[in-house]
């Protein structure tokens, strides 16, 4: 690869991660991703790539939640991140439509509450208007009094897994939502989620 | 600087780094062990702020780095060549310009927005070291938040002084959980970290942890219903520049024996100086207004 490649890419993995630490820092807040440019890969999968080569290397290990695993061997051809199983994987990638039973994913200890898995999981649509099919207050650290969140394209168990998250902090899992468009929305355990009617 | 990594660090390392800061957030004030990499400055000298702010800057970004609020000192300005040469950004003393300021043992003392990061080099992240020389117990009583024998010491304090004598590494109970050290920033600035619009990220490179205070987070310093927590004040304001707001240091004059006290924000102060001589300065609000 030559260096002007390389150094695109170092410069997309830095934005990338400042976005995503912007959104992990203010929960519910909206930012938008850049595609991440792989032609071997469907479309709908840019922006979950891009996650993927900022995120994981061998270090870590990842689990796909569709049947087919058609992300698995380019993730582990870009990123060299193995392959566990879903009670295992530091990162949980989830496919829209799929409902992966995520009481089973690890949500650390009380000793060291930060080995438990990141949830990236795609939605059709993250926005702050008042349509979505699904409307979230958020409340806790990185907002000021509260924040509403509407989804799309969010499976109901997916929903009630999400709303329960924050009640055993500091254990708990961090999700980091993408959309269709790209735009990208975390939230993190700390995080008290209710579901407006 | 083409024979280093884009900011110096390679990219794995940048990506541990990364993983663990984005953990560090989701769990406020919890210290995320990481691995800490060999830095071309001795450990204790500001590596673990270095590596956090290494994995986050880009192109674009602004860079501060103070020590102790001056930017001047011998550590501030190697640390600031070494970063804004790897990672060729753009640097400034002041504050309003900055997106990522790295600081040791200080917040400045205008406001900082949401749109900037503020990285606290940190010598000793384990507030319960005091009481608690041992890492396997102290994390123990982190994960029960048996917090007792920091409350005792305290207490002490007061039995023995009739006041809390802690002046820098002030314990805070951070969004009501985990109590943890804002680093060996004065008292003056403690209150500074409560509700605040920026994120605060702390490294600790000798003691290989990472910990964050995200932005509208409560942060409580310990205190007593009948003795509660105070910041520094002063008699009388900063010899250059009058300001009578800020966090002061003393200076004494080696021949005359006289005392002075001057503004630790050195570059606040010197905005200060050019308004009283009435010149054109934009400076920025206090973190109270």
């Amino acid at each position: 690869m030559n260096t002007s490649i390389l150094n695109a890419r170092i410069h997309y993995m830095q934005r990338l991660y400042r976005s995503l630490l912007d959104t992990m820092a203010r929960p519910g807040s909206i930012e938008q991703l850049e595609p991440y440019v792989y032609q071997a890969c469907p479309s709908e999968f840019q922006y979950v790539i891009g996650i993927a080569i900022t995120l994981l290397d061998q270090e870590v290990s990842f689990y796909e939640t569709s049947i087919s695993k058609e992300l698995t061997p380019h993730l582990q051809l870009l990123t060299r991140s193995t392959t566990k199983s879903l009670h295992e994987s530091d990162y949980i990638l989830v496919h829209k439509g799929t409902a992966p039973d995520l009481m089973e994913a690890k949500r650390g200890t009380d000793l060291y509450p930060d080995q438990s898995a990141t949830i990236i999981i795609q939605v059709s649509r993250i926005s702050d208007d008042q349509e979505g099919e699904v409307r979230l207050k958020l409340r806790g650290p990185g907002i000021k009094s509260e924040q509403m969140l509407s989804l799309d394209g969010l499976n109901r168990e997916l929903l009630s897994e999400l709303l329960l998250n924050s009640g055993r902090f500091p254990l708990g899992l961090d999700w980091i939502l993408v959309d269709d468009e790209g735009r990208v929305c975390c939230l993190p355990r700390s995080t008290k989620i209710v579901e407006e009617a | 600087m083409s024979m280093y990594n884009y900011g110096f660090l390679d990219e794995n390392t940048k990506r541990e780094l990364r993983r663990k800061t984005l953990k560090a957030v989701a769990i406020p004030g919890y210290q995320v062990p990481f691995g800490s990499r060999e830095m071309p400055v001795a450990r204790g000298w500001g590596t673990g702020g270095l590596q956090v702010t290494l994995s986050l800057i880009g192109l674009g970004d602004v860079l501060k780095v103070i020590d102790q609020g001056s930017d001047d000192s011998v550590n501030a300005c190697n640390l600031r060549d070494l970063i804004s040469e790897t990672s060729e950004v753009d640097t400034t003393t002041d504050t309003l310009e900055a997106t990522v300021i790295q600081t040791r043992h200080r917040i400045p003392e205008e406001k900082m927005t949401d749109e900037q990061i503020l990285v606290f080099q940190v010598p000793t992240p384990e507030i319960l070291r005091t009481v608690e020389p041992s890492e396997q117990e102290s994390r123990r009583m982190h994960a029960e938040r048996d917090y007792s024998r920091l409350w005792v010491h305290l207490y002490e304090d007061i039995v023995e002084w009739k006041e809390i004598r802690i002046s820098y590494d002030y314990p805070v109970l951070v969004n009501g959980h985990y109590i943890c050290d804002p680093s060996p920033i004065p008292r003056f600035d403690v209150p500074k970290l409560h509700q605040a619009e920026t994120l605060f990220l702390f490294g600790a490179g000798r003691e290989k942890r990472i910990y964050a205070i995200p932005p509208h987070t409560d942060v409580i310093p310990l205190q007593f219903e009948d003795y509660p927590f105070n910041v520094e004040s002063y008699e009388s304001g900063c010899e250059k520049c009058g300001s009578t707001h800020t966090y002061l240091e003393e200076s004494f004059d080696s021949n005359t024996g006289e005392r002075y006290l001057y503004c630790s924000d050195t570059s606040y102060c010197g905005k200060q100086q050019l308004k009283g001589q009435h010149q054109p300065v934009e400076i920025g609000v206090g973190w109270n207004g």
